[in-house]
């Protein structure tokens, strides 16, 4: 029995540690996303040509490279952290329209229920029977990327989710009885749902935010990479990753790095998430 | 027998949906005479041509024949060479369903063993090398995994060509690619759909005789427990298919994805409304033929 309650102690300090380590990388990346190049090592905008495609632990005239250099002698550390703002502001719009939407038809429908509920899942029907990135990459190509439409089309593809849960649990609660006695006492619509279902329905909106987040980011990075990102002065990670596969065979660490922050990025934002549905809904936990 | 017809209502509504879309995105993008004809040609030129292209009718007019076109699987020519969409797409498109295929055949040799071990031996150590293999992989993106992939086994060990298409062993790393992103939903999902039918009095039944566990597993479980796995496998293929968007740029595979990305780069508009149109097309049977395959396989849904 003390074996069970130790190995149980330890297995969970082991996972408790790296739901702190996934937040402590998220905050420090939200803070570079924050503060912009000011916590770049060196000006990522700054070229030399004499210190091209040079592998890390290069020592230039500006300091060591620790991530090496792009082919226009750029540092990359530093590219990587500029490009934190771009990546995180992006999706973060995005999840925020997504949701916005989302939370606000569902909720709508659910409590409207019958047809209007009917037709919303059959809306979302549609656009789950097509590859959502080959309609991405369709709208921004042939209207040309700018940032409110890559923000829009990632949102078009994050919203989905919300419409549905929040659809669905809006129905549950619409039943209870203090719905019924808040209309009862002439509550309108739009106080029930704002007072009284959301606030039931949130813990579950801010689980499914964080997997969005997460999405929202490989979908930015997919969208710069194939050159349909957002048009910024310093590349965007996606980017690149795209001038990484030019240079594959002679260049490893512009394949490698830029892909690890995305990794890194998504895996904190993932792991965050688990931990938060496993404390909104205990039932779920390990599943 | 309503389930097809409402299946196929749906089917048309999501091509019609795919067609509008990518009609109304092309007339908004602007006048396709400066894409295709050079910066000096005269008004009289773009003018003849806008009338070949049958641009100087109403919206209406362009927007029911395109349709009516479509319906019979013509979209016209590339603005840049003669030949027609639809055999341009149809030359791209099996070498998308041999990656497809060959990837889906890949993710699930691994995620169906995979899932139902760890579902039968729960917290086991199948189960977490799934479960942390599932958080691993959603967050990677896959054009890196690509990238990754390229980088060690065709420039580290050189055993396998760069990019391109042709050879088999052209196929291994872009397939393996989008094998791995397939991988986490599809052994997450056997997994938990075998959860639910264990505990399942069936099951209980069947222990009770005394058949031996292998065949509880093997037989019971397996065959219940696959439905659900059956109809993700049906998305799973349209994820696919997104998912080759970025696969098929990294590797450069002569298929539909690249195909998509080259003629957007290019502003080839036409090829571009036939892709779509035609991954809808192909989505929409797939879809149609797994409803049908649920029923085949589990009788209780049939008379649903």
């Amino acid at each position: 029995m003390m074996a069970a309650v130790m190995r149980r102690f330890t297995s969970l300090s082991a996972s408790q540690l790296i739901v702190a380590l996934a937040a402590a990388g998220l905050l420090l990346l939200a803070f570079a996303a924050l503060t912009g190049d000011m916590l770049a090592p060196m000006d990522p905008a700054r070229q030399s040509l004499r210190a091209r495609l040079m592998p890390p632990g290069f020592e230039g005239p500006r300091g060591v490279h620790w991530l090496g250099t792009d082919s226009v002698g750029r540092d990359i550390l530093s590219l990587i952290v500029a490009g934190a703002r771009p990546a995180i502001l992006v999706s973060g719009l995005s999840v925020g329209l997504a949701a916005l939407f989302g939370v606000m038809l569902g909720m709508f429908a659910g409590y409207r229920g019958g047809r209007m509920g009917g037709f919303l899942l059959y809306v979302t029907n549609i656009q789950l029977a097509f590859p959502f990135f080959l309609l991405a990459v369709t709208i921004v190509g042939i209207m040309r990327p700018s940032v409110a439409l890559v923000v829009f089309v990632i949102a078009l593809g994050c919203w989905v989710p919300f419409a549905r849960i929040s659809y669905a649990e809006t129905m549950q609660v619409v039943e209870q009885e203090y719905i019924e006695a808040v209309r009862v006492m002439r509550g309108t619509t739009v106080r029930i749902l704002l007072r009284h279902v959301l606030p039931n329905i949130l813990p579950n909106i801010l689980v499914l935010a964080t997997f969005a987040l997460g999405t929202a980011i490989v979908m930015e990075s997919g969208l710069s990479f194939v050159g349909l990102g957002v048009p910024t002065k310093a590349p965007t990670w996606g980017r690149m990753l795209a001038e990484g596969r030019d240079y594959i065979s002679t260049a490893w660490w512009l394949t490698l790095y830029p892909g690890l922050a995305i990794f890194l990025l998504v895996l904190s934002i993932n792991i965050c998430g688990e931990r938060l549905r496993d404390i909104t809904d205990p039932k779920q936990a390990g599943r | 027998m309503q389930v097809f017809l409402r299946q196929a209502i749906l089917g048309i509504l999501v091509i019609l949906s795919a067609l509008t879309l990518t009609f109304v995105l092309v007339r908004l993008s602007g006048d396709p005479t400066s894409i295709i004809l050079p910066q000096d040609a005269t008004e009289t030129q773009r003018a003849l041509l806008r009338q070949q292209l049958g641009l100087d009718r109403n919206v209406v007019a362009q927007y029911l024949a395109y349709l009516g076109n479509a319906a019979t699987g013509d979209f016209g020519r590339s603005y840049f060479d003669s030949e027609t969409v639809t055999s341009i797409v149809l030359r791209h498109l099996p070498n998308t369903l041999l990656l497809a295929g060959a990837a889906l055949g890949l993710a699930c040799l691994f995620a169906l063993p995979l899932g139902v071990m760890a579902a039968v031996w729960r917290d086991g150590l199948v189960d977490r090398f799934v479960q942390v293999t599932a958080v691993i992989g959603a967050s990677m993106p896959s054009f890196w995994v690509g990238l990754l992939l390229i980088q060690v086994f065709a420039v580290g060990f050189d055993l396998f060509p760069t990019y391109g298409t042709g050879s088999p062993a052209h196929l291994v790393l872009p397939a393996a690619t989008l094998a791995i992103y397939a991988f986490p939903s599809l052994a997450r999902l056997t997994r938990s759909s075998m959860l639910e039918v264990l505990p399942l009095s069936y099951v209980m039944t069947a222990r009770a005789k005394g058949m031996p566990e292998s065949r509880v597993i093997g037989r019971t479980v397996l065959r219940n427990g696959m439905v659900p796995v059956l109809t993700l496998l049906a998305l799973e293929i349209g994820n696919l298919i997104g998912g080759a968007v970025l696969t098929e740029t990294v590797f450069a595979w002569e298929g539909i994805g690249r195909l998509a990305i080259t003629s957007i780069q290019r502003r080839d508009f036409p090829v571009v409304q036939g892709v779509v149109a035609y991954v809808a097309f192909g989505f929409v049977i797939v879809t149609f033929l797994a409803e049908v395959a649920i029923r085949f396989v589990n009788p209780r849904l049939r008379h649903r």
